[in-house]
């Protein structure tokens, strides 16, 4: 027999060890379900309990209750004096805990909770580092680490599908025609309605095209999509100009002449709405076919001359109402 | 029996670790006794499926939760009876005749008690392993008799390595094979009593480690050598026996899934240094021989448990009585 604290052997007599003082580990530990009626049991039953922690090898008993059905099988033992009782029952053991002898007049070094490291909850002193070979742990830990990586592609995947389906239907969503009915006034009115804001935000795509025409961009790239903003905002203003040609819509191509429409004005909205045009695509993608310079001062002249013309007719309509 | 020799005299150091998985609800058990005549280290496993039903005379608790504490107190009285010399039979027979007896009386106390009259069929289930050594004449050998039923296991560690003595209760007795099968088990301890006790006399050279365990403690590796390879590394790291004790307890409070008990006793070693330089040579072999990766196939695995079961299942056979 040795030491379990420091390797010292013991001899059969001793009851602690000589080198380091702790208590020699020479214990009787028992666990039993204490009297047949729950664990919790009050100290006027203590006579009637069988023995549950015996220090060094002197294994005694109890004198049972002769009424306690549960008692019966121990009526055997031998019993101990009061004074025994009350050194060897541990009423406040928990289960699965080691008991160790009551020797702690013994054991000047450390508490009972410091004793017993195999206590639940109880970190033991100097604790030492567990052990870390273990494989399954280790392929627990990856398996986690795969399903967070396979969850996160999962969440990105359905959040960028939804993005795809929901976003383009706003970005394309075609400028809703106005009412032939509608009073110029209505647009020049400072109080916004859901039309007005569909207005706005059609004007301001049509005011960044107009901008970005106006100076001749410098790199190939971005005369391409000058030029492909040139011809759509020309499409744009035919479709809005040919089906319904009426004074409502003057206002919007108009942002620079007329000061009404405060918000066209404002050159800050634009890449919002003219983003996905200004990105870099190739031409074929586009179906923007590139064009030499001179053709787009023809198509420049041909724009202002359409502008120069809308312009007359505003002023018509205005002279007229 | 022979009493020329005290059995204090070769053994080394005994100790029991228990961990639960529902704290104040463990359903395993233990009970190790040691003196000068010999020890006892058993432990027990309530079963949790069988034996979930709740009593509530019993502090609500399951019948697994009394009935592996009703059997280690039943284990208790049985060392007893035989100090005394009233053990009749066999060994077999005179434990499970205590446990019996001690069954029948938690169980009467339910039926005259309550209204749960519900068949006796597997109430009060348990698994019991449990190794009852003694001196064995003058010679450095102790006389073992290994008691088992369910699939807790009696296993020893020397320097052949680890060795299972009890056979599993399960309709697999391929102890890698049931690490990875959830079989129910064909026998178990309950207050039927119908089952069967399984007793194996073997006379054991030291040095030698002799431990009794739950499954908490073997079954959540992945494999046995893993298994031997978590003893023995824990006891190279470890400087003092109370170092193993904390670092084994650790190791299963981290892999174990379920409550965990082993009584384990040493003898024939002399010191905690000789422990060491005893098994570090059968870690080098175990490394060498089953070294153990993280990338290993099942049929790597399978591979070297066929090497590995050679002497691991040695003295794993029917049991002779």
């Amino acid at each position: 027999m040795f030491c379990e604290y420091c390797g010292q052997p013991l001899r059969k007599e001793d009851r602690s060890c000589r080198k380091c003082g702790r208590a020699a580990g020479r214990f009787v530990q028992m666990e039993v379900f204490r009297d047949g009626k729950g664990m919790k049991i009050s100290e006027d039953q203590v006579d009637t309990l069988p023995v549950l922690s015996v220090p060094g090898d002197e294994i005694q008993a109890l004198q049972p209750s002769q009424d306690d059905e549960t008692t019966q099988l121990l009526r055997n033992r031998d019993p101990v004096s009061e004074k025994d009782a009350d050194q060897t029952i541990n009423m406040n053991r928990e289960p699965g805990v080691v008991e160790e002898e009551n020797t702690a007049g013994d054991r000047p070094y450390a508490s009972k909770s410091t004793m017993d490291p195999f206590r639940r909850g109880a970190a033991a002193p100097g604790q030492i580092a567990p052990w870390e070979d273990d494989e399954r742990l280790e392929n627990l830990k990856s398996g986690m680490r795969r399903m967070k990586i396979l969850t996160g592609v999962l969440a990105a995947a359905v959040i960028g599908l939804a993005g795809a389906l929901i976003v383009p239907k706003f970005l394309k969503k075609a400028p809703e025609p106005v009412p032939e009915t509608a009073p110029i006034a209505a647009a020049v009115t400072p109080t916004e309605t859901p039309e007005m804001k569909e207005d706005k935000a059609d004007t301001d795509q049509k005011v960044a095209v107009v901008e970005t025409v106006t100076p001749v961009p410098e790199k190939p790239e971005d005369k391409e999509n000058a030029i492909s903003g040139l011809k759509r905002g020309k499409d744009q203003e035919k479709e809005a100009a040919e089906p319904t040609p009426t004074p409502s819509l003057i206002p919007v191509v108009m942002p620079t002449a007329t000061p009404v429409p405060t918000e066209a004005a404002t050159p800050t909205p634009v890449p919002t709405q003219s983003a996905p045009e200004v990105t870099p695509a190739p031409a074929s993608d586009t179906g923007v076919s590139v064009t030499p310079a001179g053709q787009i001062e023809t198509e420049q002249r041909k724009n202002d001359q359409v502008q120069k013309q809308m312009l007359e007719g505003l002023r018509k309509n205005l002279k007229g109402i | 029996m022979n009493k020329s020799r005290s059995f204090l005299d070769t053994t080394d150091f005994y100790f029991v670790i228990c961990g639960e998985k529902k704290t104040q609800n463990g359903e395993d058990s233990y009970y190790m006794d040691v003196d000068d005549d010999g020890a006892m280290c058993f432990v027990f496993d309530g079963c949790g499926g069988s034996g979930a039903k709740i009593y509530p005379e019993f502090g609500r608790k399951t019948g697994a939760f009394v009935a592996s504490r009703a059997a280690a107190e039943a284990a208790w009285e049985w060392k007893h009876s035989l100090k005394r010399g009233e053990a009749e039979g066999t060994f077999s027979e005179s434990l499970s005749s205590s446990i019996n007896q001690k069954l029948a009386v938690y169980h009467g106390l339910v039926r005259s008690g309550s209204m749960l009259r519900s068949s006796i069929t597997r109430e009060f289930p348990t698994t019991l392993a449990g190794i009852y050594l003694r001196p064995y004449k003058d010679g450095n050998a102790e006389l073992a008799d290994f008691f088992w039923c369910g699939d807790s296991r009696c296993y020893i560690l020397t320097e052949m390595g680890l060795q299972q003595i009890s056979l599993d209760d399960l309709p697999v007795k391929d102890a890698f094979r049931n690490l990875k099968e959830d079989a129910a088990m064909q026998n178990v301890i309950s207050s039927s009593g119908k089952y069967v006790l399984h007793n194996r006399k073997l006379r054991i050279t030291l040095p030698c480690v002799f431990f009794s365990a739950t499954d908490g403690c073997f079954g959540y590796l992945k494999s046995p050598m893993a298994f031997e390879r978590l003893l023995l590394k824990t006891l190279m790291k470890s400087k003092s026996i109370a170092g193993w004790k904390e670092l084994l307890f650790q190791s299963w409070r981290k892999i174990a899934g379920d409550d965990f008990t082993i009584s384990m006793l040493g003898a024939g070693f002399g010191s905690f240094q000789a422990l060491r330089t005893f098994f570090s040579q059968r870690l080098q072999y175990l490394d060498r021989n089953f070294p153990a990766r993280e990338d290993m196939t099942e049929d790597e695995l399978q591979q070297q448990w066929d090497a590995y079961r050679v002497s691991y299942e040695e003295l794993c056979t029917e049991e002779k009585q």
